[in-house]
């Protein structure tokens, strides 16, 4: 798949050796061509995938609003809900189109946003820099457009723009005789522009590279900030884009850096990791009251917290492996979870705690909130937690049930524990091909409950939480199988796919995988933390080049 | 791609008029229904056109439990199954129809049924590199078919309404809604009767303070987003000026709403917040009985004539909070699954657990009746609003707990304005007749000339939902 010689760093090594393993098991998803360049050097230059338009998410609107417009103007945001594909919303945002309930609803939240805008002067401002009296209300209006257009659409306008957004001033000041509400509809119209809604990542010719097309400085500004930031890029980076100090690797990491030190950047990465863990929805899951009394949304939000307060310190407090995620010994938790967890109440809510050794919670795999949510309304589902693992850490999948097939289990008097109703995938040779890994994981999560209090057995049998994954290793219990998948280094792999997909919008193509691993092993050099994953991510070729669609035209019009 | 510029005083629907024309006067309210536009037989419009017909599609998901849904006899003079006997009251106005297949069934279950029910067309895939499953329709959904056939003159193309909310949101569009003007373009359901309600009746109300009352700087507003459209369309890629080409022709059905004025229509009440329940379960019949409510009006009041409804969710986590042990007196030991998700239940091939489906499938039952007898008493013209609606009902699988995609539980409705024929029964197709005929049937019983459409659905990679055959006992 992916070794040429001499190359492999040790930790590679075992990764090939996992995903030979990973090989045999299916063949169909590795007939790819194994043949590698002659020179080393040539491995970090990408053959990128074009990027189609890619709508902004929901919070990259909104984060955008506030940053262009004020809080005020942010709290009046009313984007749609975003959808999601193989995972990932911004990959739906790639392939979707708009609907008219969508332009409908851009269209309402921006006349609500240009509302509390006009009505904020502090940031309004900011951005009309000239009295309309002594310079005149036609300057003032070019000046405003330009200079909120430029943020808003991440790159200069064209003269024949300000024309259009100063003549649109003119309209509405003469309908309601006010200078603000020509303001109010250049704000309105701008943020229904698609130059707005849309990353437009279309490149520019890269010298002595055919297929491949470098972003442009505004480009990788907003493909940068959209990514570490979740907003419109500040005015500060597009400048450096305009002066073409984002031209050389080092240039964007020392950017990518100084994203990283704003604080807006804990949030935005809270966002990713909550999309990555699937707990967008966890408030809202249905439990039995019956079996689940103490479930609640505020529960949920708790169990939400303290995964997120893990994703904080892993983060940020020492730059730790990425893999800590899986692997920390420590929690934070506040009453309600110390309850759940049969732990003593902590002095003060979300500050690092130890757990019961006997329990085995190690990582985010053993949160309430991972296991609460891949699980189902009355019972535990080892299938949805094995899967949750394998698509969202190791980046491998399962196929579907093949039609027909009968899906049933035996029932807990005969087969107490979900281990021996699961015997029924194992014995069949149809069902195992595929619930092997998944099964075997979920298993390991048996002592946690459906909503993820521990447990020692289940209908009165001990549950037996040991396994042994090919390629991986085997393990006695939950606390085992977070040292073997963290200390694989498939894991950091596959997380470094996640970030890679989120902020492309695709998921990687063949012929990006090499690329991937040339970042992946300068990532590994550098420590394998995440600010040390936006910083190689971003400086890596891959990130900073695009290819070209079908039918794009061969020379690009001015924008 | 040349500028596909909307050519305004032509595009504008011959009924509506610009709000300018009559400066934002308000609107005259509490007329009855379609009255006014009225010839004086009360039998078609007063400009001499047909009265309009309606297209409505229906799910639930999970599918029925076989053995208590077909019934015994064909023909009109068959019994109602116990899972069809919640239409007694409408049951001369149904066809039941059983034996039909799907033809482009195979690859993933849930996924199959929506796409063959709904489309016709085969759903596509998408399954690279170790990623989530996911997959979106081929093609256009059989009710955007229809609004296409049906809606150029009204205020919305087409409603999306679902019930429950307990879908599954991460396998891609084919599960989430029932609706798609194509693979790029899903059209999800609005899950709240309070924002359906502002939708539908949000253009009768008086506009606020002193902005914009004509609807005149929106609409240029969105004439600047056309511009940067059309910039942007000459930049990019093949699949990327299709998706713009939708996005084009969404603002232009924006721009379109706004500058409308909606027929007259009888404005009711909004009705209250419905969301979950405090156990957490939803008031599935209660928020459906709403919504059918607001369909009714809006198909009257000739605001939308297509609407699709997704009653509970393929694949769905919807519960049944009424199903309690106390409701199986046959099982004295039943297991409480009146909080469990549906869709695991379904899975259980036991007695008792497929005795809850069927059970559930019952309620489901009920709620579609609510729906039908309601389109029943609304008057439209001369007779009723069901005489004029062409209502297809189905689900996702035919048994759950297989998986199984042959002999799907479907029901048709209405008239189809003198179209569609309710003196079939249970009609019973024993050749293994594709469920593309019942769709294509439909389609030729709602457009405006039977002769528009030829065929439905589409085939591709050997699966095969192209047709040319309408199912023939159907029409008139």
């Amino acid at each position: 798949m992916l070794a040429w010689p001499g190359f492999a760093v040790p930790p590679l090594r075992t990764f090939l050796a996992a995903s030979l393993a990973l090989c045999m098991a299916s063949v169909a998803a590795c007939a790819e061509d194994p043949a590698a360049p002659g020179d080393p050097d040539l491995v970090t230059l990408s053959t990128p995938a074009a990027a189609p338009l890619r709508r902004l998410l929901g919070r990259q609107y909104t984060r955008s609003v506030g940053y262009l417009l004020g809080d005020a103007a942010r709290d009046a945001a009313d984007p749609p809900e975003d959808s999601e594909l193989n995972g990932f919303a911004s990959i739906a945002a790639s392939q979707l189109s708009m609907t008219a309930e969508l332009v409908a609803r851009y269209e309402s939240s921006a006349r609500a946003v240009a509302k509390a805008a006009v009505s904020d002067a502090t940031r309004l401002t900011e951005l009309v820099d000239c009295d309309p009296s002594k310079a005149g209300d036609a300057a003032c209006y070019r000046s405003f457009v330009a200079r909120l257009g430029r943020l808003a659409f991440r790159r200069p306008l064209a003269t024949v723009e300000v024309d259009r957004y100063t003549n649109l001033a003119f309209e509405a000041a003469l309908v309601h005789g006010t200078f603000e509400s020509g303001l109010e509809l250049v704000i309105t119209s701008m943020l229904q522009a698609p130059s707005f809604l849309f990353q437009v990542e279309l490149g520019e010719p890269a010298p002595g590279r055919s297929g491949v097309r470098a972003l442009t400085g505004y480009e990788l500004a907003s493909r940068l900030s959209f990514l570490v930031l979740e907003r419109t890029p500040s005015a500060e980076l597009l400048d450096a884009a305009e002066k073409g100090e984002l031209a050389s690797p080092a240039e964007v990491r020392a950017w990518a850096d100084e994203l990283l030190h704003d604080p807006e950047a804990r949030t935005a990465a809270r966002s990713f990791f909550t999309e990555l863990l699937v707990l967008d929805d966890l408030t809202s899951i249905a439990k039995d009251p019956a079996l689940f009394p103490e479930f609640s949304p505020e529960l949920a939000a708790s169990m939400r917290e303290e995964t997120l307060s893990l994703v904080d310190h892993v983060l940020w407090d020492s730059e730790a492996p990425l893999t800590e995620l899986v692997s920390r010994d420590t929690t934070y938790i506040d009453d309600s979870l110390a309850s759940l967890y049969g732990a003593p109440e902590p002095p003060v809510a979300w500050q690092e705690t130890s757990l019961a050794k006997k329990q085995g919670r190690r990582g985010v795999l053993t949160h309430a909130s991972i296991l609460a949510r891949q699980a189902h309304a009355q019972s535990t589902s080892a299938t949805y937690r094995g899967l949750f693992v394998m698509e969202r850490f190791l980046c491998r999948t399962m196929p579907p049930p093949p039609p027909d097939v009968v899906t049933e289990l035996p029932p807990s008097s005969a087969a107490p524990t979900l281990r021996d109703r699961l015997a029924v995938h194992e014995a069949n040779p149809v069902c195992r091909a595929c619930h092997e890994t998944a099964d075997t994981i979920g298993l390991a999560l048996e002592n946690f409950d459906a909503i993820g209090r521990w447990r020692k057995t289940e209908n009165g049998a001990v549950i037996d939480a040991s396994g042994d994954i090919a390629g991986l290793g085997s393990f006695a219990d939950s606390a085992e199988l977070a040292t073997v998948l963290s200390e694989s280094p498939e894991l950091p792999h596959c997380l470094l796919r996640q970030m890679f997909r989120h902020a492309t919008g695709h998921i990687e193509e063949k012929a990006e995988m090499r690329a991937i691993d040339a970042v992946f092993r300068s990532w590994q050099k550098k420590g394998l933390s995440y600010p040390a994953l936006v910083r190689e991510l971003a400086a890596s070729d891959l990130f900073r080049h695009v290819g070209v669609h079908d039918g794009a035209p061969p020379d690009e019009v001015s924008p | 791609m040349s500028r596909r510029k909307l050519p305004r005083e032509l595009a504008l629907p011959r009924r509506t008029l610009l709000r300018g024309m009559l400066g934002g006067t308000a609107l005259a309210l509490g007329l009855p229904v379609l009255e006014a536009m009225l010839d004086s037989h009360g039998s078609a419009l007063a400009d001499g056109r047909a009265l309009p017909r309606r297209f409505l599609t229906w799910m639930w998901g999970n599918g029925c439990r076989v053995e208590h849904w077909v019934p015994k006899q064909t023909g009109p003079d068959f019994e109602l199954s116990k899972e069809l006997a919640p239409l007694a009251k409408v049951k001369s106005r149904i066809s039941v129809l059983t034996g039909f297949h799907n033809k482009i069934a195979g690859r993933r279950g849930h996924h199959d049924g929506m796409a063959a029910l709904f489309s016709g067309h085969p759903f596509v895939e998408l399954d690279p590199m170790g990623a989530p499953y996911a997959s979106k329709f081929g093609g256009k959904s059989i009710d955007q078919v229809a609004a296409d056939l049906l809606a150029e003159d009204t205020l919305y193309k087409s409603l999306q309404l679902g019930v429950t909310k307990r879908q599954l949101k991460n396998q891609g569009p084919t599960l989430e809604t029932m609706s798609h003007r194509g693979p790029d373009q899903p059209l999800f359901a609005e899950h709240d009767p309070q924002k359906l309600y502002d939708k539908l009746f949000a253009a009768y109300m008086p506009p606020s303070g002193n902005d914009d009352p004509n609807g005149t700087l929106r609409f240029r507003a969105l004439d600047t987003v056309l511009d940067d459209l059309h910039r942007l369309e000459a930049r990019v890629g093949a699949s990327d000026k299709l998706r713009l080409l939708h996005y084009t022709e969404s603002v232009f059905e924006v721009q379109k709403q706004i500058l409308a004025i909606p027929p007259s229509c009888n404005v009711v009440k909004k009705p209250g917040k419905l969301d979950y329940n405090p156990d957490g379960s939803e008031p599935l019949a209660e928020i459906h009985a709403v919504m059918s409510k607001l369909v009714a009006i809006a198909f009257s009041c000739d605001l939308t004539r297509v609407a699709s409804v997704m009653f509970t969710a393929p694949s769905g986590g919807q519960q049944f909070p009424e199903l309690t042990p106390a409701a199986f007196p046959g099982f004295p030991d039943a297991a409480d699954y009146s909080h469990a998700d549906h869709h695991n239940v379904s899975h259980v091939n036991a007695a008792y657990e497929q005795t809850f489906i069927h059970e559930s499938v019952i309620r489901c039952m009920q709620s579609f009746a609510v729906l039908l007898e309601l389109l029943a008493a609304t008057p439209d013209g001369l007779g009723d609003l069901l005489e004029q609606t062409c209502v297809l009902a189905g689900s996702d699988v035919t048994e759950g707990w297989v998986h199984s995609e042959n002999d799907f539980p479907i029901v048709v409705a209405g008239g189809a304005g003198g179209r569609l024929r309710q003196d079939v029964g249970h009609y019973r197709s024993t050749d293994g007749e594709s469920l593309s005929n019942i769709g294509l049937a439909m389609l030729r019983a709602v457009a405006p000339e039977p002769a528009l459409v030829t065929s439905y659905g589409s085939d591709s990679g050997g699966y095969l939902g192209y047709t040319e055959t309408p199912c023939a006992p159907l029409l008139v």
